[in-house]
């Protein structure tokens, strides 16, 4: 039954809603606002829009060390505890009936950390802070700077593929 | 001539799969009624114009805001529509529950053995939800599906209201997500006819 639980749990975080653009899980409408507005202000600077995909990225990263931790806390805390060895056809089990909330508490903790840490580090108000200083002409980071890939260069702001109707009186 | 009592009881999970067939036989005619007898193409029809495909091909017709215009009723179906898709795995768990009601579960115990139990709680209501939870899926996913959308947004553009039914279901908060979509759009294109330009 915990399986199952479980199962639907991370259906539910896994399968996000209808969402705009950005790839976090849970997002609300205000953060894709401000998102939006920064990209529609640095609209022709590629640089401008690879900071925003990457924010966007990496917190969305962020959300998902802590659901996998939150997950795997779940599991490893209902399993019930014990040890099983077999000799030969016999197998001799040594139960007590506890369970694991302890090694569950202790395994996610540095991944929920983790998680929130990132998640914190580049929030939107980094974001925010980084483009002002950025349009007013200062240098990036080089910590920042290292981590602008191509791919953040390439990722459109919506994927979207128009169809080819022919040309037509225009719609009242 | 059995008794009701013996009928139920002679239920089996297998049963389901008849009630299924029947329940896909007869929505039959209804999906013939309400989809169009041959769907134009893409691009064939004149709403098509300037329309876009998004996300997982989704169709999304062009708007133009005006001052006192009709807001973005197309951008907040399609919104609606995806949002109400994506839903349709909540249907899992009234799924699981009459499984696991239908069938004798298993259990494994500390030692790693596993053990089934001799008979299922209740095969009848078990079955009872299975056959609603199947059923209401096939019509939850006829009423969200990428086609029934199209259709409705080009006969929204040929001056047909929206269907009662979906009309009743759209809040602000898909208008949003809609004006957020079209601002997206805005922007990616407006990017790309600059890359175009140089």
């Amino acid at each position: 039954m915990t399986k199952l639980l479980l199962f639907l749990l991370s259906l539910t975080l896994l399968a996000s809603p209808a969402r705009a653009q950005t790839p976090v899980p849970g997002e609300d409408l205000a953060s894709q606002q401000l998102k939006q507005r920064l990209r529609g202000e640095y609209l022709h600077n590629d640089t401008a829009q690879a900071i925003i995909t990457l924010y966007s990225r990496r917190q969305a990263g962020g959300v998902g060390w802590v659901i996998g931790a939150i997950l795997s806390a779940v599991r490893i805390g209902t399993a019930s505890s014990g040890t099983t060895t077999s000799y030969g056809g016999y197998s001799a089990g040594n139960s007590d009936g506890s369970s694991n909330v302890g090694a569950a508490f202790l395994i996610a903790t540095p991944l929920v950390a983790y998680g929130v840490g990132k998640v914190l580090h580049y929030s939107n108000g980094h974001l925010e802070q980084v483009l002002t200083a950025y349009g007013a002409g200062q240098p990036l980071p080089r910590s920042l700077r290292r981590k602008l890939k191509p791919r953040f260069f390439q990722t459109p702001i919506v994927q979207y593929k128009s169809i080819n109707a022919p040309p037509v009186k225009p719609l009242k | 001539m059995p008794r009701p009592s013996s009928l139920l009881s002679s239920f089996r999970p297998w049963h389901l799969l008849f009630l299924l067939l029947a329940a896909l036989l007869g929505s039959q005619p209804l999906a013939a009624q309400t989809a169009p007898p041959a769907p134009l193409p893409l691009g064939a029809s004149p709403a098509d114009a300037g329309a876009v495909l998004v996300f997982n091909n989704w169709y999304l017709p062009r708007y133009e805001a005006s001052p006192g215009g009709a807001g973005d009723t197309t951008g907040a179906l399609l919104s609606l529509f995806r949002k109400r898709r994506y839903a349709g795995f909540l249907y899992a768990i009234p799924f699981i529950a009459g499984m696991s009601l239908a069938l004798p579960l298993s259990s494994t115990d500390s030692r790693g053995r596993q053990q089934v139990a001799s008979e299922a709680i209740s095969p009848p209501i078990g079955s009872v939800i299975l056959a609603a939870t199947v059923a209401g899926f096939i019509v939850h996913a006829n009423k969200f599906n990428k086609s029934h959308l199209i259709a409705i947004d080009r006969a929204y553009a040929a001056g047909q209201p929206i269907p009662a039914r979906y009309r009743r279901l759209l809040n602000g908060q898909h208008f949003a997500e809609a004006a957020l979509l079209r601002e997206g759009l805005a922007q990616q294109m407006a990017r790309e006819q600059q890359a175009a330009v140089k």
